[in-house]
C-alpha cells in the first residue's frame, strides 16, 4: 500500500517510482564537416585614450548649456541692474551712457534674473522626474 | 530641427534684437516734454512705448530661447549622433 503509485499526483515525486530508462542515442551519420578555414588572426582593437562612458553618464550638452546660461542670466541681470544704478546716481559718469545703461537694465534685468531662476528650477524638475523614472 | 522650432528661434531672435535696438534709440533720443500744450515729440512717444513694452518683449524672447533649449535637451539621446528630424 505504501509503495503504490497514487494516480492523482505526479509519480516522479512518489515513493517507489522508478524512472524509465533513457532512450538509446541515435548516431546520425551525415556528411563530413567542412574543412576548417585558417583565418588570419584578428588584431585586438587598440585601447582608446578616452574610454567610452557608460550610457547614463554622458552629459546632455543642451542641459549643460542651460546651466551655464542660467548662471549668466542671473549674475548678468543683477550686475546690469547694479551697474546702471551706480551710473544713474553718481555724477562722475556721463549722462548719455548712464541713460542707455539704465534703459537696458530696466528692460532686461528683471527678465534675465527671472528666466535664469526659472531655467534652474526647470532643470531641477527634469532631473527629479528622470530620477523618479529610473533614469539619471 | 523642425521648421516650427526654427520659426520660433527666428522670431525670438528678431524680438530680442528689436528690443535692444529700440532701447538704444529710446535712450539716446531726447525724450523730455514740458507739458505746456505744445505737440508731444515723437521721441517721447517712442520712449514711453519702449518703457512699457521692452521688458515684455525681453521676457518673450529670452523665454522662447530657453524653451527651445529645453526642448532640444529633452529630445537629446546619447546614442543619437545626428538629428533624424533634420
Amino acid at each position: 500500500m505504501a509503495d503504490e503509485i497514487d494516480p492523482r499526483y505526479d509519480p516522479a515525486f512518489q515513493r517507489g517510482f522508478t524512472p524509465p530508462p533513457a532512450p538509446p542515442r541515435i548516431e546520425v551519420v551525415g556528411p563530413p564537416p567542412p574543412a576548417v578555414v585558417q583565418q588570419q588572426p584578428v588584431a585586438a582593437p587598440e585601447p582608446r585614450d578616452s574610454p567610452v562612458e557608460p550610457f547614463s553618464r554622458r552629459v546632455n550638452p543642451y542641459f549643460a548649456a542651460l546651466w551655464a546660461i542660467a548662471a549668466v542670466f542671473v549674475i548678468g541681470g543683477a550686475g546690469l541692474y547694479l551697474v546702471s544704478l551706480r551710473g544713474l546716481y553718481s555724477a562722475s559718469d556721463g549722462l548719455g551712457n548712464s541713460r542707455v545703461l539704465a534703459q537696458f537694465a530696466y528692460a532686461f534685468s528683471p527678465p534675465l534674473m527671472t528666466i535664469g531662476l526659472a531655467i534652474v528650477i526647470g532643470l531641477i524638475f527634469v532631473k527629479a522626474a528622470r530620477l523618479h523614472n529610473g533614469r539619471s | 530641427m523642425r521648421w516650427a522650432e526654427r520659426l520660433v528661434a527666428v522670431i525670438a531672435g528678431l524680438i530680442l534684437v528689436g528690443t535692444i535696438v529700440a532701447c538704444y534709440i529710446a535712450a539716446t533720443s531726447p525724450n523730455s516734454y514740458s507739458g505746456d500744450g505744445s505737440d508731444i515729440p515723437l521721441s517721447f512717444y517712442l520712449t514711453q512705448v519702449v518703457y512699457g513694452l521692452a521688458p515684455q518683449f525681453a521676457w518673450v524672447g529670452l523665454g522662447a530661447g530657453a524653451g527651445l533649449l529645453f526642448l532640444r535637451g529633452l529630445r537629446w539621446h546619447p546614442l543619437a549622433e545626428t538629428d533624424p528630424e533634420g
